[in-house]
């Protein structure tokens, strides 16, 4: 806080446009001198100041200034609320310095300063980019981007582009190993190694015929190494298809590291794992599990019965020992874990390994020494040639090993463990170096063990814990190693395998490797190795991981759990044996529990095997859910792998699985008590691992039985409640059944007496609604229609009847019969509207029709129409009975003449009903008919001659012939179908005829064959009998011609019209020559006619057709 | 509980309509009884008049649900049909869609019918129209909207939505609470 005062520039923002300079230099004048006053407008389109804000010099102290800012900032002046800062430069002034900034940057990177760089680095003491006496990590002087690395190289600080995530991670090289190598060391440089000698080279030179390439040529393969490296090929195809590669170099670490343990897990899944990223989640299905089961079962058939004699080969130890021995023996180096605890059956494989890796290690043999040393680092540190060599070769060794675990259906497991921490090992490497393998028999090896143990006591607390573990599989090795000392084996074993484990990925692990503690399990392990082939079980494992994770609890949950973790991939590994793919799951669950606790940076991994947990689906994963989210405690962790084994052990068919009994505790030592059951009770423990399965299943089957049953009842008693209402519909038929009905309805009713009379109502009324004439039947109070037992009982009249009837029981006295009917159908009506008078029946019916007019107005429908339509749908003419009093019945009364021509059933049928509508419609007598014929044929020579038509002509009916007749004939007995009432109607309708002319058809065939022509019957009356009604009867005439008749007579007489007129019409009437050129001359006119028709058409039809 | 007033049936019938059309009358007329609507809290039941007595026994606080629930009203007495209404719309439903099994899943869960689940399609579909969803097997499945009109759909890519989901029979186990 100087008191001097300062020129300072301020930049006043928020002013109100109608502010000027002076005012502000008079406002800010308080504080100090003001110059320089500037007021800058900033508008918008159209002119309007949106802002307005100033700068100003001002002269003062910077007490004075703050005092000024408190006063003046966020006041109001004019509206506005001011803002006070300190300005900043134009920013003209500021795009001119960025603009010398790049410029100057752009310089700095052209390619002559590389030169100066080197200077430059010179200058900072970098020689040809080593820095001598450096401390790696040590930044070069002067320049930001450069650090010492290891063996004082100098190198810059990358910044790269993290796989996988979608962020760039700085990569300081002083941090990371990845195998740089002491050039120094080796720059005897005029010692030049040869190509094949060097240390890098591509893994997948790993290959046959790679090797061949390099000059290497395998010893005649046994079948076996084939196999595997087959295997390994395949394997190492899905590893590349696998997206989780790291390629982020802080992670390769981390994955190298988690490689190994993948790798079998993948092999495991045979490829479905790799697929399994988190984007990819939805893709594991049933199919993952059907392509496991496939795979499996490929594999199986594959190498067959080869590997099924892996027991046997576990059982007999001697043999493959021997081998391992060889194996060993001309290995010195053996950088794979191939030695320890590998498992007897697999002893030809890490064979196989030994010899590859014998052949590999043979180029640098003679680095060996210098690799040591430098091991330490690069077993933590991956560069891409190293890391993916080793990664190969780790690989190798897991796919190796997962495959044998495939093949066994004992798991075995440590071994893989073994694998996955060994290969990078650099200190085992070293200690294996330092190590003189012997060719050790178990004997030895247990001396061996006893004596490491009581060197490692201290370190080794668990060991005191006699009830390690047990190995399950191979009872007769057990009984020979008994107790303490595999399981001290082991777990020193473990120990050391997790402290290899450990090794490269987490920084704190080099502690590890440099302490005592893990030489001392080094040498431990290499004299134990040949004893692990008890490490087989996977419980075994399991409490290795325990022990393990014991063991590190001083280094670090960190690294127990890492270790932990991996042991956690090899049991998955392991327990893929069981072709259970529920297992798998089981057991992911826990490592991926283990993962989610402890290592974010696996999220590819975890994410995987969240993913499969959650898509296999089994009775598990409600116990995996929680451990996803379970903090990262190894007790957590065992308790819950633990978990997963018993459950799994119960799914599987696996027999190993029966050492962990209980789920609940927490405390490893318990754990391993329980884990250590002697392992005699393998099999014991799995019969009983079946019985209790049986015991479940049994129970779900009974389950399910009593659900069903359950079902079963209730489903039944709502079938039996429906019945018992007769609200159903019965589609019986008449006649007795009708009876049963009623007697059904009677049930009913009774039962529903206590309900409301409409709910009987109802049901009577349903049997009656059945029958299409209900409504016909209705109206007729007898029931017609109906045949009976007993007629008053019937209808619905006949229902009341007998309801009544029942309340009176059998006496004599109160016999309802048909007297009663009637009367009761009155009272039944009155009961109805009574009954409905209760609230509900009538709005109710109210309602619906108030809704069906809704209906109606909404959806423009005619709901009455319908349904008048439909019980109208269908009459049956044929069920009616005649009944002759009937006016409709009229229409079914046939007469005996008619049918002789006949007309099919059909037709008749129609007819008939035209005849009913045509009834119906007009009650015309067309015709009278007299008794007397006599009069009538008396009467007839009196008659004019009506004058007929021809045939050539109209018919034409003399009306007044008719009226004449008419008159004439007395009506003594007419008869016709309309009653007496139609007399009147005649007399009435005579006039009407005689207006009426009956419309004649000119030619024949245009008359309505049903229409005959009254005046023609009445000729032939006296031939055909009374028979009158031909008239309305619909009768097919004869095309008949109409003869010309002069008289109505029917004997000719002479003169006779007809004898004159009628020959005509069967003699030709003209010239059969002229009528013969007439019809050829019309026949070519005809003709053309016709073509031009059939053209026509044709074209139509063609135009129709291209439409 | 309370019957429906005109604007209330109106509102009903006009939705209950878009999927069964006139066959609506055979819900409000049946031959077999006398069927009734009623609004209780918001709610139409769909009841037969011998429940309906039943029913009166009950005090209105108490009384949850009544014979079938067709739907309920909103806020804005519009009328929103729901799952349980689907027993009677399914035999009477004019328009109708079938699903693919793989796609039923999908519509159990209550997303939309996609082109590529879709099995079959009632002829001369409108857009717009209600149909009802059937699986393969003639199951009703729920109903729906149909976004695009028969002719449309023929022309659809795979993952255009054909069928807009209204209710499912998923909704029993989703939605338990609301259904009453």
């Amino acid at each position: 806080m100087d008191l001097n005062k300062t020129v300072k520039r301020l930049y006043v923002g928020g002013l109100n446009h109608r502010v000027t300079e002076k005012e502000l230099q008079q406002r800010f004048g308080k504080f100090g001198d003001v110059s320089d006053v500037q007021i800058i407008t900033r508008k918008d389109n159209h002119g309007i100041p949106v802002k307005t804000f100033g700068y100003l010099n001002i002269t003062t102290t910077t007490a004075e200034l703050h005092k000024c800012m408190s006063v003046l900032n966020k006041t109001k002046w004019k509206g506005e609320t001011l803002q006070i800062e300190m300005a900043k430069e134009s920013f003209l002034q500021r795009l001119c310095e960025e603009q010398k900034q790049s410029v100057v940057v752009k310089q700095s990177f052209h390619s002559d300063t590389i030169p100066q760089f080197m200077e430059s680095l010179k200058m900072a003491g970098v020689e040809n980019f080593h820095m001598k006496a450096a401390v790696p990590g040590s930044e070069v002087p002067g320049h930001k981007k450069w650090v010492v690395g290891k063996f004082g190289r100098v190198l810059p600080v990358l910044h790269l582009k993290a796989r996988g995530q979608n962020k760039i991670l700085k990569y300081d090289p002083s941090k990371h190993c990845h195998g740089i190598r002491n050039l120094d060391q080796e720059a005897d440089y005029n010692h030049f190694t040869p190509i094949s000698k060097l240390t890098w080279f591509f893994e997948e030179a790993d290959g046959d015929i790679s090797r061949k390439r390099q000059g290497e040529f395998p010893i005649p393969k046994k079948k076996r190494k084939g196999i595997t490296e087959d295997f390994q090929r395949k394997n190492f195809a899905d590893l590349k298809k696998s997206a989780d590669n790291p390629s982020d170099i802080k992670g390769t670490s981390r994955a190298y590291f988690s490689n190994p343990v993948k790798a079998p897990n993948q092999r495991q899944e045979n490829g479905s794992w790799p697929r399994f990223t988190s984007s990819m989640v939805h893709d594991i299905d049933v199919e993952s599990e059907e392509e496991i089961k496939r795979m499996v079962a490929k594999e199986n058939k594959k190498y067959g019965g080869e590997f099924c004699k892996a027991n046997d080969d576990l059982e007999v130890v001697d043999s493959d020992f021997s081998v391992m021995y060889n194996s060993h023996k001309n290995n010195e180096t053996n950088r794979g874990s191939l030695v320890t605890g590998l498992d007897p059956s697999r002893g030809y494989d890490s064979a196989d390994t030994d010899e590859i890796i014998t052949f590999n290690k043979a180029n640098f043999g003679q680095i060996k020494q210098k690799v040591e040393p430098a091991v330490p680092t690069t077993s933590r540190d991956v560069t891409k040639k190293t890391p993916s060599k080793e990664k190969s070769k780790k690989r190798q060794f897991e796919m190796r090993k997962a495959w044998s675990s495939m093949k066994c259906k004992t798991a075995e497991t440590c071994c893989s463990s073994e694998d996955s921490e060994s290969s990078v090992d650099s200190d085992y490497e070293a200690m294996m170096h330092n190590s003189c393998r012997v060719d050790l028999t178990l004997t030895e090896m247990e001396t061996l063990a006893k004596i490491n143990e009581r060197e490692d006591k201290v370190d080794f607390k668990w060991l005191h814990n006699d009830s390690v573990k047990q190995i399950c599989t191979p009872e007769e090795i057990l009984e020979s190693l008994i107790g303490d000392d595999s399981s001290e084996d082991e777990s020193k074993w473990t120990k050391r395998n997790g402290v290899v484990q450990e090794l490269p990925s987490f920084k704190g692990t080099r502690i590890l490797s440099k302490s005592n503690q893990s030489a001392q399990c080094y040498t431990e392990d290499s004299v134990t190795n040949f004893q692990s082939v008890s490490d087989v079980s996977p419980f075994g494992s399991e409490a290795c991981k325990k022990e393990r994770k014991k063991i590190f609890c001083k280094d670090g949950i960190f690294h127990a759990e890492s270790s932990c973790e991996q042991r956690e991939e090899v049991f998955v590994c392991n327990s893929v044996v069981s072709k259970d793919c529920q297992t798998i799951t089981n057991l992911i669950v826990p490592s991926s529990g283990v993962l989610s606790s402890e290592c974010p940076g696996k999220g590819f991994r975890e994410k995987k095997q969240l993913a499969y947990k959650k898509n296999y689906h089994s009775g598990n994963t409600e116990e995996t859910m929680p451990w996803s989210s379970c903090s990262s405690s190894s007790h957590n962790t065992n308790a819950e792998k633990r978990d997963v084994n018993s459950t799994m052990s119960k799914s599987s068919c696996v027999p190993p699985k029966k050492e962990i009994m209980s789920k609940s505790t927490m405390d490893t030592h318990s754990c391993l008590s329980q884990t250590m059951n002697p392992n005699v009770t393998n099999t014991v423990k799995q019969q009983q691992d079946n019985l209790r399965r049986m015991a479940a299943l049994m129970q779900r089957e009974k389950e399910a039985s009593l659900q069903k049953t359950q079902i079963r009842l209730a489903l039944s008693n709502l079938d039996s409640s429906d019945s018992g209402n007769g609200k159903h519909i019965f589609f019986k038929e008449n006649n007795e059944e009708e009876a049963e009905l009623q007697d059904t309805e009677k049930e009913s009713q009774q039962m529903l007496m206590g309900s409301l009379q409409t709910v009987v109502q109802a049901e009577k009324k349903s049997p009656t609604k059945l029958f299409e004439n209900t409504e016909d039947e209705e109206n007729d109070k007898d029931d017609d229609g109906r045949f009976q037992l007993k007629a008053h009982f019937e209808g619905k009249a006949g229902q009341k009847l007998m309801r009544l009837q029942s309340h009176f029981g059998t006496d004599e006295r109160f016999r309802m019969d048909c007297r009663f009917l009637e009367s009761e159908d009155e009272q039944d009506v009155a009961e109805c509207s009574s009954t409905c008078s209760p609230s509900d029946a009538v709005p109710l019916a109210q309602e619906k029709q108030r809704n069906l007019e809704i209906l109606q107005n909404l959806l423009h429908i005619d709901t009455q129409s319908a349904k008048s339509v439909k019980n109208h749908s269908f009459r049956n003419v044929s069920s009616l009975h005649y009944d002759p009093s009937q006016e409709d019945h009229v229409a079914i009364e046939a007469s005996a003449t008619t049918d002789v021509n006949q007309n099919s059933k059909p037709e008749r049928h129609q007819k008939c009903l035209e005849t009913e509508m045509m009834q119906n419609v007009t009650k015309e007598i067309y015709y009278e008919i007299t008794a007397n014929f006599k009069e009538t044929f008396g009467s007839s020579k009196e008659r004019e001659d009506v004058p007929w038509d021809e045939k050539d002509e109209g018919l034409h009916l003399d009306p007044t012939e008719y009226r004449v007749n008419t008159v004439d004939k007395s009506p003594g007995f007419t008869f016709s179908f309309f009653g007496e009432d139609t007399v009147d109607d005649i007399k009435a309708n005579t006039e009407s005829y005689k207006i009426e002319t009956i419309k004649a058809s000119k030619l024949s065939w245009m008359e309505d064959p049903r229409f005959i022509d009254s005046s023609s019957d009445e000729m032939e009356n006296e031939e055909e009998g009374g028979n009158g009604d031909k008239m309305l009867l619909p009768e097919k005439t004869q095309g008949e011609q109409f003869p010309a008749r002069k008289s109505n007579l029917f004997f000719f007489f002479k003169g006779d019209e007809r004898l004159q007129d009628g020959p005509e019409v069967f003699c030709r009437t003209g010239n059969l020559e002229d009528q013969r050129e007439q019809w050829e001359a019309a026949c070519t006119s005809l003709r053309e006619e016709y073509r031009k028709k059939h053209k026509d058409a044709k074209r139509k039809m063609k135009l129709r057709q291209s439409k | 509980m309370r019957p429906l007033t005109d604007e209330e049936t109106k509102a009903l019938f006009e939705k209950v309509s878009k999927y069964i059309g006139e066959n609506i009358k055979l819900l409000v007329d049946r031959p077999d009884g006398v069927y009734c609507f009623r609004l209780h809290k918001d709610r139409v039941y769909y009841l037969s008049e011998k429940l309906l007595k039943l029913s009166t026994n009950i005090s209105r606080d108490k009384l949850i649900s009544v014979g079938t629930c067709f739907g309920k009203f909103t806020k804005t007495m519009k009328f929103r049909l729901h799952v349980t209404a689907l027993d009677y719309l399914a035999p009477y439903a004019k328009y109708k869609v079938w699903v693919k099994p793989g796609a039923e899943q999908s519509f159990l869960y209550g997303n939309h019918v996609l082109k590529s689940g879709l099995g079959r399609i009632t002829e001369n579909t409108s857009q717009y129209q209600g149909v009802v969803v059937y699986s393969m097997a003639d199951v009703p499945l729920g109903f729906g909207v149909a976004a695009k009109s028969t002719q449309d759909c023929r022309k659809l890519d795979p993952m255009a939505i054909v069928v807009f989901h209204q209710a499912d029979i998923g909704e029993y186990l989703r939605s338990e609470d609301t259904l009453t």
